[in-house]
């Protein structure tokens, strides 16, 4: 049984955007009734129906998601684990190659900077950087901050008064 | 309380010691002494700059210009020390 949240989720994955999951499940089903009559006929089209099926994941919106009821999330998802298990049927590909890192060596996308100005004060401090694509804000550490700089309130400040 | 401080005029050295970031970039500052870095760039800031980072070679590249991944301790080891020293003759190099 797949979950709301699960496919929900699997659905944010893929980047989800159109508003009509109703009609996807119909053609879900026309794209598999491809498959299987092609199958039927020695030929497969699985790249067909991969490619139907991910293109319309890929056009489910989360806020779609909130408006359609459970069957038509299990129809979807059943389809999709169905056909995925067929795919995979014949073994899956294995990646092993990437898992050989030095644990201890910790490469890190890093390297150093040298700031002339903050806050309007002539600085020039060196800083050591790291270059983090998964941050949101840029941070930098208060120890750092040069003697007569002076920080202002941020913008997520809270007033005690 | 949160704080703030506008940082300009950067300059990335290792890729090179002439150009400048003139910013204004807004950072947040942090108390986590135990941190390695001084400063985290975010995606923003790094796609705004057109700043890769390749996992594939263990490099970040900016401007064609190609940069090592470095050992999470590289900053507190002599390997650091070297590499800067190096760099400041080369710099003085270029600048001649």
């Amino acid at each position: 049984m797949v979950t709301n949240r699960m496919f929900a989720q699997l659905c944010l994955d893929l980047n989800a955007k159109v508003d009509d999951p109703a009609a996807l499940i119909v053609e879900f089903k026309a794209a598999r009734a491809v498959k299987m009559a092609s199958e039927a006929n020695g030929t497969y089209l699985y790249d067909a129906f991969t490619s139907t099926t991910t293109h319309h994941l890929h056009n489910l919106s989360f806020h779609a998601l909130q408006e359609i009821n459970t069957t038509v999330y299990d129809d979807i998802v059943g389809l999709y684990v169905q056909h995925s298990d067929e795919v995979y049927s014949g073994g899956v590909q294995n990646i092993s190659h990437g898992l050989s890192f030095d644990k201890a060596l910790q490469l890190r996308a890093t390297s150093h900077l040298i700031v002339q100005t903050i806050q309007n004060t002539r600085v020039n401090c060196l800083l050591h950087v790291l270059f983090d694509s998964g941050a949101d804000k840029i941070m930098m550490k208060h120890s750092v901050l040069p003697p007569g700089v002076n920080p202002s309130l941020g913008r997520n400040a809270v007033s005690l008064v | 309380l949160d704080k703030e401080v506008l940082i300009k005029d950067m300059i990335l050295p290792e890729f090179s010691a002439t150009t400048r970031i003139s910013g204004p970039i807004r950072a947040i500052l942090m108390d986590n002494v135990e941190s390695t870095y001084d400063l985290i760039i975010d995606m923003d800031l790094l796609q705004t700059l057109q700043i890769d980072i390749y996992n594939s070679s263990k490099t970040v590249v900016w401007n064609q210009l190609q940069v090592l991944f470095k050992p999470h301790d590289y900053f507190s080891s002599n390997l650091f020390q070297t590499a800067l020293q190096d760099q400041m003759v080369g710099s003085f190099d270029e600048r001649l």
